[in-house]
């Protein structure tokens, strides 16, 4: 679950550096509604969603090592809708397009998880070995945005944390 | 000797041949996004992409994750730029083949026709 929560610090750290008065319009659980959200506000959202999904990522992941496919299926469509809420938190501060790209970027890294997990169950060697090779391109992809959004995190050092 | 100046100019432009200097067209690549997603430029314009990500992307044309081999380009990373004269009026689609979510249009207006 490395790979899950090194980014979770990284990417408040760098919104929080780029956007000291975000305004956010999020939805759901953790959000504040439609209002002006100051930056410890938003910081405390997107740690409440990080924490959310690493929890339900432990969840998915278990239940998916387990066989346990209903409990598996109940995980994984929490885990994306936690995915959209934090894509939306991205949006608020950096634009709609570039949350979608966050979108598209994090559902990635859970769908190689799930290989990897998936490997694992069915002793799938090969398909084990294909899910780290995409999760460590994944890790320059992300470092990449990350990079994007906020020249303060270098591309190379973020792949490396991650 | 300003007789001469005048006589070389008159003939210059008499003699030069019209050229018409492309226009061009700037799409930056930021956040994995192709910015602006959309354009629409006259025949004859030179589309510049200027990659800002410091990861590889492609200007790959094509529509639903399949090339159709018009156009492409890799940009091999930050600062890295791709160009593409369009000659033909037409719809143009375009994707970064390594982040398949990054797509773009081009339409390519006859002459004196563009709304961008």
């Amino acid at each position: 679950m490395r790979l899950s929560l090194l980014p979770t610090a990284l990417l408040v750290g760098g919104l929080t550096l780029t956007a000291p008065e975000a305004r956010a319009q999020m939805s759901g659980d953790h959000a504040m509604p439609a209002a002006t959200m100051s930056s410890g506000d938003l910081r405390v959202a997107l740690n409440n969603l990080l924490a959310e999904h690493a929890q339900l990522g432990l969840t998915a992941t278990a239940a998916a090592l387990g066989g346990r496919s209903a409990e598996f299926k109940a995980a994984a469509g929490a885990l994306d809708a936690n995915s959209v809420q934090l894509s939306q938190a991205i949006g608020t501060v950096y634009g709609d397009g570039a949350g979608q790209a966050f979108l598209a970027l994090w559902r990635k890294h859970i769908g190689f998880i799930v290989d990897y997990a998936t490997g694992v169950a069915k002793k799938d060697q090969k398909m084990q070995d294909k899910a780290v090779n995409d999760l460590l391109a994944y890790t320059k992809d992300f470092g990449a945005f990350l990079s994007s959004a906020n020249p303060n995190l270098p591309t190379d050092v973020v792949a490396e944390l991650v | 000797m300003r007789c001469l100046r005048h006589a070389w100019l008159s003939t210059w432009l008499v003699v030069a041949p019209r050229v018409r200097p492309a226009a061009a067209q700037a799409v930056s690549i930021h956040l994995f996004q192709f910015e602006p997603k959309a354009i629409e430029v006259p025949v004859g314009t030179l589309v510049v992409w200027d990659n800002g990500d410091d990861i590889e992307h492609t200007v790959t044309s094509g529509n639903n994750e399949q090339t159709d081999g018009r156009f492409g380009g890799t940009l091999a990373g930050k600062g890295t730029r791709f160009t593409m004269p369009f000659e033909e009026p037409g719809d143009y689609s375009y994707f970064c083949d390594r982040h398949h979510f990054m797509r773009g249009e081009i339409r390519v207006t006859p002459s004196g026709k563009a709304g961008n």
